[in-house]
């Protein structure tokens, strides 16, 4: 059984040390990875998910990619220049003032409808002579629909660089009555409701003076059709688009950190008044155990709830006061064993031989109470994981470190029971209890191999 | 020395210790960062009031007189208005505190009677199936979370099965009681108990390991003791050794645990009732820190640690009652 809790420790050391290796986002940091609230991939393995699309982006820039894009010009304009996306358009004598050039790409899309999409281009207008224009930015479906997600409007004349960052559920609604949709409606089921192959067009008119030239020269800098996935990674994405496997990942780490460091001054501290008030007696043992009694009292975790609230919501405030608020327990038992060894003839040897208490207490005490220490920490550390865990689930905890209290929290404020989303709630639950259950186990082997006194006994029973 | 002597050494330690808690609870919340006249005065009050409310409740005097005025205020039952609901404290507590007592209170009672059934079956049977399923239950429930079990009760009980079985196992989302309450008490009182059930379940479950780890170690080191084996040699029955004999003995350290519980009742059903949205304590006092309604979050804390020390003091009447050693 301790070799079970011992296989489980180990996998959770690892997975925290090779977190950066294991998965690419950064989990607080790396936003909008798909649609907030995405299903896990593996998802898609049953029927009625198998069409939801994944991220994807449809990206022009800076070099078009000449057998995907096609760019018609209708007369009188001439095309000049093979630069990467960069169109230019001079009049011809003696024929019509206007033209139209068009930028087109084809994709196939053959999933579900995403729930947005968002288009991100600039253009650079580098010379503007004489003319007037207009650029319309639009998709075109399956069956020949056309739905313009942008325009310039006419007579445009303004030579500065024009930087679009659509977004689907931003669009103002004069784009949306024009396609025919109602106020709530959403534009982007509505768009990509076929499958098929689509068409991602961008259309420039000009228009040039009554006589003399005409000069445009435009240059596209990026256009980026991006459609956020309703599937995302190994269990998904929280509401901010952030991968929820990352975030299990590096809160393996935190939630390890918390519980060594947390443990660990707990014991030191009740190691340390154990020892001293234990040995010495008299006044400071007294005032010491009074101290234990008052702290022991206190309930703590309202004690840990109005302290952080008071302190301020860090990760060090509350390993701290994590630390500070566990001492007593261990302190008490520390001074037990003290006052059993202090009359033994060892330390009675010692002293008779003018050994200094600090002497008697370093290299003797402490040998005899390390095993009973270690015991304790091991003992603490899920104890302080769990509670941690609690603090971040009631929001007291620190918000900008992706503990599994943290994914708790996010879970319960932002959704995660309204969509029904289990993949969000349930993996973090099971990975504390799997660790405080390791810890358990190793506890309670090292528990029956050094208890000489619950040891199977061979005889009858 | 007799049970008295005792008695009144536990009772003096019990003073101290509440005078010290009371010390300590009143510079925490007076020497921590951030205005402390802040903590009563509710700084969106104009100027005049303000004044006003400082001068009732004698912030503007010097140090040690506000700490007696602080304990009279304390014990004479005056612990504040909230800043948010603008209602005594001492008021929302008392509505607060039967349904605490009533969640805490049956979820110990079955816990430890629960938890202490399966120990003793599990220590009289060791190496057994009922040994082995009873030990490996009670680890892996002890290891789960609090709030992830009442979340996860709360998802399939009020959430999924809800939905998959078109409302026939069908447990309330939150609250202690409907809304409207039903009018006639009986069946007022099994709408409560319908409640009750999701975070009862939940406090019960992650409770009882506890106890039958304990008490299933406890129990087979008592029965390797030389007094079993004179009994058996007797030709007394098992149920007889095991609950007659070797139960007795260990109950001295049994009830230290149930002792521990008793005296974490109050205080110890936070997250459960922030859970389930129950009306009591615990979510008072977590609401409390939430809206940085200082007066609240003193006369809770006051409470709990009241009740805390008092029930510690029982349970040491009762240690003593029941264990003649140490009252000599």
């Amino acid at each position: 059984m301790g070799l079970a809790g011992l296989a489980i420790l180990m996998f959770f050391l690892f997975i925290s040390i090779s977190a950066p290796i294991l998965t690419p986002y950064d989990p607080l940091r790396d936003k909008f990875l798909a649609e907030g609230l995405a299903l896990p991939a593996w998802y898609r393995i049953l029927p009625q998910y198998r069409g939801l699309p994944e991220t994807m982006d449809f990206t022009v820039a800076p070099k078009v990619d000449r057998e995907n894009w096609n760019v018609t010009i209708e007369k009188p304009f001439r095309l000049a220049g093979d630069d990467p996306l960069t169109l230019r358009f001079q009049t011809i004598e003696g024929s019509s003032r206007s033209g139209t050039g068009e930028l087109t790409h084809q994709f196939n899309y053959q999933f579900e409808p995403p729930l947005s999409f968002q288009v991100n281009t600039t253009l650079n207008f580098e010379t503007v002579i004489g003319s007037v224009y207009q650029v319309d930015f639009s998709i075109v479906d399956p069956d020949f629909e056309n739905f313009t997600v942008w325009s310039s409007g006419p007579n445009t004349k303004p030579s500065e660089p024009l930087q679009l960052k659509l977004d689907s559920k931003g669009l103002p609604f004069e784009y949306k009555s024009k396609m025919g949709l109602q106020w709530y409606e959403n534009i982007a089921e509505r768009v990509f409701s076929k499958k098929g192959v689509y068409t991602l067009m961008m259309r420039l008119q000009v228009e040039g003076p009554p006589s003399g030239q005409a000069d445009l020269k435009v240059t596209l800098s990026r256009l980026v059709l991006h459609i956020p996935g309703r599937v995302h990674g190994a269990l998904g994405t929280d509401h901010l688009g952030s991968d929820l496997l990352s975030q299990l990942l590096y809160g393996a780490r935190v939630s390890l950190l918390i519980g060594v460091t947390a443990s660990l001054l707990a014991v030191s501290i009740g190691l340390a008044v154990g020892l001293i008030s234990g040995y010495e007696g008299g006044v400071t043992d007294e005032a010491a155990m009074r101290l234990v009694d008052v702290l022991l009292v206190l309930p703590g975790l309202p004690m840990l709830m109005v302290l952080s609230g008071l302190f301020g919501r860090s990760i060090w405030n509350i390993v701290l006061l994590l630390g500070v608020l566990s001492w007593p327990g261990f302190a008490r038992v520390v001074r037990a064993q003290v006052l059993q060894l202090k009359t033994a003839t060892f330390v009675e040897a010692s002293r008779s031989i003018g050994s200094s208490d600090w002497h008697i207490i370093l290299r003797h005490l402490l040998p005899n109470v390390l095993p009973l220490a270690y015991a304790t920490v091991a003992l603490y550390i899920p104890g302080a994981i769990i509670t941690e865990a609690a603090l971040s689930f009631l929001a007291l905890g620190d918000p900008d470190t992706p503990s599994w209290g943290r994914m708790f929290y996010s879970a319960n404020a932002f959704g995660a029971f309204q969509h029904l989303a289990w993949w969000w709630i349930v993996p973090p639950g099971i990975a504390i209890t799997l660790l405080s259950l390791s810890f358990v186990f190793i506890g309670t082997t090292l528990d029956e191999v050094l208890n000489p006194r619950i040891r199977v006994r061979k005889r009858l029973e | 020395m007799g049970f008295r002597a005792y008695a009144s050494r536990r009772i003096m330690n019990t003073i101290i210790i509440l005078m010290v808690t009371v010390t300590l609870q009143f510079f925490i919340f007076r020497v921590m960062p951030g205005n402390p006249i802040a903590h009563f005065a509710n700084p969106n009050l104009p100027l005049e009031a303000r004044k006003t409310l400082l001068e009732m409740w004698g912030l503007d005097r010097p140090l040690h007189e506000q700490f007696l005025t602080y304990l009279y205020n304390l014990f004479s039952g005056r612990l504040g208005i909230s800043f948010v609901s603008q209602r005594y404290v001492s008021n929302e507590l008392l509505e607060r505190l039967p349904n605490t007592i009533l969640l805490m209170g049956s979820s110990t009672v079955l816990m430890i009677i629960l938890g202490i059934h399966l120990g003793v079956s599990a220590g009289s049977r060791r190496g057994t199936k009922t040994d082995i399923a009873s030990v490996t239950f009670g680890l892996l429930t002890q290891g789960l979370p609090v709030f992830f079990l009442g979340l996860l009760l709360l998802l399939t009980f009020a959430y999924y099965l809800p939905i998959a079985t078109g409302g026939l196992i069908n447990f309330p989302v939150a609250g202690t009681v409907s809304r409207p309450p039903p009018t006639d008490l009986p069946g007022y009182v099994l709408d409560m108990l319908w409640h009750l059930t999701l975070p009862m379940v939940t406090l019960v479950v992650i409770g009882f390991g506890g106890y039958t780890l304990v008490v299933r170690n406890l129990m087979i080191d008592a029965l390797t003791q030389d007094y079993i084996l004179t009994a058996k040699a007797k030709g007394l029955d098992t149920g007889s050794i095991v609950y007659r004999h070797a139960l007795r003995s260990i109950l001295p350290p049994v009830s230290t645990m149930i002792g521990l519980s008793i005296s974490g009742i109050v205080g110890g059903a936070v997250i459960t009732e922030t859970i389930f949205s129950w009306h009591g304590v615990g979510r008072y006092l977590y609401e409390a820190v939430l809206q940085s309604d200082y007066p609240v979050m003193q006369g809770t804390f006051f409470l709990l640690s009241l009740v805390t020390i008092l029930a510690n003091l029982v349970v040491d009447f009762v240690y003593g009652l029941l264990d003649p050693r140490i009252r000599y």
